[in-house]
């Protein structure tokens, strides 16, 4: 009994070592140098670590379906190595004919990195897709488990590939990681979504056909046109998205969702919406294009493209000039910017929020831009040429809606509906006259009634040589210039005195400037700046006239708010003017800039209280006319009150005395006219003529 | 009665584990014909000639099987299965014709020609 225990324990011994024996097996496939495998049909390797190994040349391998069912099956070379050596494939040139189908249910399945020519994916079993699987022609998913990507994913065929769809809402499960086209077309099939996680890449061969919907991940790269149509969309990834290549836009959508970063068009590469309702352009929340090359909307009413308020879209090309695209009312550009190069437009451009102009000008002619109430920011100069329109609903008082330039904006204290200014550098204005005015022509239309304090810019290259040595910068006034048949200016003086503010370029770069408050569209003449007439600017040295009592040194004593030049000639009728000393009525204390050549000529007129006062303060006590032979006093004021001239009079009352030289005083004129009757008291020195 | 039961056992456990050769062709052609059954239990050489598979037969080489020259040819729907390796020499050709099914739970090393129109399965589970 014991030798028959002996022997079962045996027995069974033996028969478990050859079972385990059996299923310990290598079970793979080794093609040797010398062998072919021409599989029509299906080769399946059903154990966990199956592989086929090879060490023929690559042709010694034709395939119909290679099936991997276990959880790590390879190709490698006969020593086990899967690159740089006879592995099926490796590279491009040992690339795995036929199908490689992945199908497994249990567990997960790893995917080898290969190139394929097709590859699928099927069976429940989680799939791991590593960094570099190459598909040359098809990739399917049949009732796959999960997929989950890491790293690069390529379609490399040299015929039309379809990307298959993918289209997890998040992380790499059943959604791309980065994704790479190569060497051919690439469709998204109708119907279909791709998703993906990380960055798209494609070669200038790779034209990508999106017919569905392609959702790119962060960054991406494409070389080769986009081509969206069927109703197809493509939104591009969180992070910046690069355009070597067109992106038209025949039949479908391109969105720049909210928040995701630059998309620029490269130079040479266009984006274009074909002329139709279906092919739309979305710009979302915070994003941003910058147009290095070409955007064009074919669809002459503009409403196919549609850009968040807080949208920028930036011309930056090199292109000279670079052409912007025009905008709908209805379909402004949210922010937009432009750089670098001359900008012109194909048509009118609307903005919703703000216009940026940098470095060179942006030229409108024959169309205008259009803002709302946002701010236009200028750099370097640069201005926008033609016609610049603001919708004003809304505007607020006293705040500076800039228009053409850094320079030249108003400031409403009650604001139209809408103005327009055309600005034209280098422009013949209407009523031109080469020696006193700018060569700028600035033509002012609106809707709507308003009063505003306006200023106008211009630059150096807007003032001719043809100016006459009177005309100066420092003199430029505003008038409101009449066009043909009856061209003439009238001087603007809408307030009493003119509160000028200027600033002159004085041959030098950037902007100069006159800025003159309480312009109007009604009311008299010298307030009123007529509907699409121009504002000229007038740098002429007129007669300069008293409209306030006050000092001589006082601008605003002066119907040009400067105190009189030398060269200047004055008209003094119907108010008091002081000077040498301080008086209450407008107690201004800067001296007189040119004590020994106050004017060319003076008028005391004949209108009461035309009354110029010669005082001193300390030995700042003598002034006097032009010292030139042809210089001349003349005074018609027949003063109605006798003026006590030992003490200089400090109050604020208009006196009426003509001219009045105070004790302690000394007044030069070369030569002095008083009109019958004209008053004159001296209690100083009156010198007239010269030594 | 028991011990005999043990003996065969024991020889079968011999049998499927054994690595001498149990079938030798040395040039005859070997029909399997259509609807047969065959197992060898023991190792397969085939110097030269062929063993063709007919249609819908079955045979299980409970060994390794090894093709020198000639030929293993399975015809329609006919079901081979090497429990084994199977190696085919530089002359020798294995061709699984469609439809129907070899296995091969060990491995198969190939010099030769390896053609299939079927299926293969290569391993177990």
């Amino acid at each position: 009994m014991n030798h028959c225990l002996l022997h079962i324990v045996v027995s069974i011994l033996v028969f478990l070592a050859n079972v385990v024996g059996n299923t310990c097996f290598a079970q793979h496939l080794e093609n040797k140098a010398t062998g072919t495998v021409k599989n029509a049909g299906t080769i399946r390797f059903k154990s966990d670590s199956g592989k086929f190994k090879n060490g023929a040349v690559q042709a010694s391998f034709t395939n119909n379906v290679i099936e991997f069912a276990g959880s790590d099956n390879t190709f490698t070379d006969l020593t086990g190595n899967t690159v740089n050596s006879t592995a099926f494939g490796q590279d491009r040139a040992w690339r795995v004919p036929g199908l490689v189908r992945y199908k497994r249910a249990p567990g997960t399945q790893n995917i080898q990195a290969r190139f394929y020519t097709d590859l699928g994916l099927s069976d429940t079993a989680a799939k791991f897709v590593p960094d570099s699987v190459y598909v040359g022609k098809e990739y399917t998913i049949t009732r796959s488990g999960p997929r989950t990507y890491r790293g690069t994913f390529f379609y490399d065929g040299s015929l039309q590939q379809v990307v298959t769809q993918e289209n997890g809402l998040s992380g790499t499960i059943n959604r791309y990681n980065n994704l790479t086209l190569l060497f051919s077309p690439k469709l998204v099939q109708d119907n279909d979504e791709i998703r993906m996680e990380g960055i798209f890449n494609s070669d200038s061969l790779s034209e990508f056909f999106v017919e569905g919907q392609m959702f790119q991940g962060s960054r991406s790269f494409s070389r080769a046109p986009i081509r969206v149509r069927s109703s197809g969309s493509l939104t591009t990834g969180w992070d910046i998205s690069e355009w070597y290549a067109d992106v038209e836009v025949i039949d479908g959508l391109v969105v720049i969702p909210d928040d995701a970063d630059t998309v620029t068009i490269m130079p040479q590469a266009k984006l274009i919406l074909n002329n139709t309702d279906s092919a739309r352009f979305f710009m979302g929340d915070s994003t941003r294009l910058d147009v290095l090359g070409l955007y064009s909307n074919l669809l002459p009413p503009l409403t196919n493209a549609v850009f968040d308020t807080s949208s920028l879209v930036n011309y930056d090309g090199i292109e000279q000039p670079q052409v912007m695209q025009a905008t709908a009312a209805s379909n402004p550009y949210g922010h937009l910017r432009t750089a670098r190069t001359i900008k012109t437009s194909v048509g009118d451009v609307y903005v919703a929020s703000t216009l940026s102009v940098h470095d060179t000008n942006v030229v409108m002619i024959p169309y205008r831009m259009s803002l709302k109430l946002a701010d236009a920011i200028y750099y370097n100069d640069a201005e926008v040429v033609g016609a610049f329109r603001r919708d004003l609903t809304g505007a607020v008082a006293d705040v500076a809606y800039r228009f053409n330039n850094e320079q030249t904006f108003m400031k409403y204290v009650t604001s139209p509906a809408e103005l327009t200014m055309d600005v034209r550098p280098i422009t013949r204005p209407n009523a031109y006259d080469s020696t006193t005015d700018v060569f700028r022509k600035i033509t002012v239309t609106y809707v709507g009634t308003w009063k505003a304090t306006v200023r106008a810019g211009y630059k150096f290259t807007d003032i001719p040589t043809t100016w006459v040595p009177e005309t100066s910068e420092r003199l430029m006034k505003m008038y409101n210039a009449f066009g043909q048949p009856n061209e003439r200016a009238i001087k603007l003086t809408p307030t009493v005195p003119p509160t000028y503010a200027r600033r002159a370029v004085n041959g030098g770069p950037g902007l100069g400037y006159a800025e003159l408050y309480g312009i109007q569209d009604v009311g008299a003449d010298n307030i009123r700046l007529d509907n699409a007439n121009d504002l000229l600017l007038r740098a002429s040295r007129d007669v300069l006239k008293a409209v306030a009592s006050g000092r001589w040194s006082n601008p605003f004593t002066w119907d040009e708010a400067r105190e009189p030049e030398p060269i200047d000639r004055v008209v003094i009728d119907g108010f008091t003017v002081h000077t040498g000393y301080v008086r209450t009525n407008d107690n201004y204390v800067i001296a007189e800039a040119f004590p020994d050549s106050m004017a060319a000529n003076v008028l005391i007129g004949n209108g009461v209280n035309s009354t110029l006062l010669i005082g001193s303060t300390g030995a700042f006590n003598t002034f006097s006319l032009v010292p030139n032979s042809r210089v001349l006093l003349r005074s018609n004021r027949v003063g109605t009150s006798l003026i006590p001239v030992g003490v200089q009079d400090l109050t604020s009352s208009d006196l009426d005395g003509g001219l009045v030289v105070y004790q302690g005083s000394t007044f030069i004129t070369p030569n002095l006219t008083l009109a019958p009757a004209a008053t004159a008291f001296n209690g100083g020195v009156l010198q007239v003529g010269l030594p | 009665m028991l011990h005999l039961l043990l003996i065969a056992v024991t020889l079968f456990s011999v049998t499927i584990g054994a690595s001498a050769q149990i079938l030798v062709n040395r040039g005859a052609i070997i029909h399997v014909k259509e609807g047969a059954l065959m197992h060898v239990n023991g190792n397969t050489e085939n110097r030269v000639g062929e063993i063709r598979v007919y249609d819908s037969a079955v045979v299980e080489f409970n060994g390794d099987v090894r093709i020198v020259t000639g030929g293993l040819y399975m015809l329609k729907n006919s079901l081979v299965t090497v429990v084994n390796n199977l190696s085919i020499d530089i002359a020798g050709v294995c061709w699984r014709y469609d439809p129907g099914v070899m296995n091969v739970f060990g491995t198969i090393f190939n010099d030769g020609d390896l053609n299939n129109d079927g299926e293969i399965n290569i391993g177990t589970p």
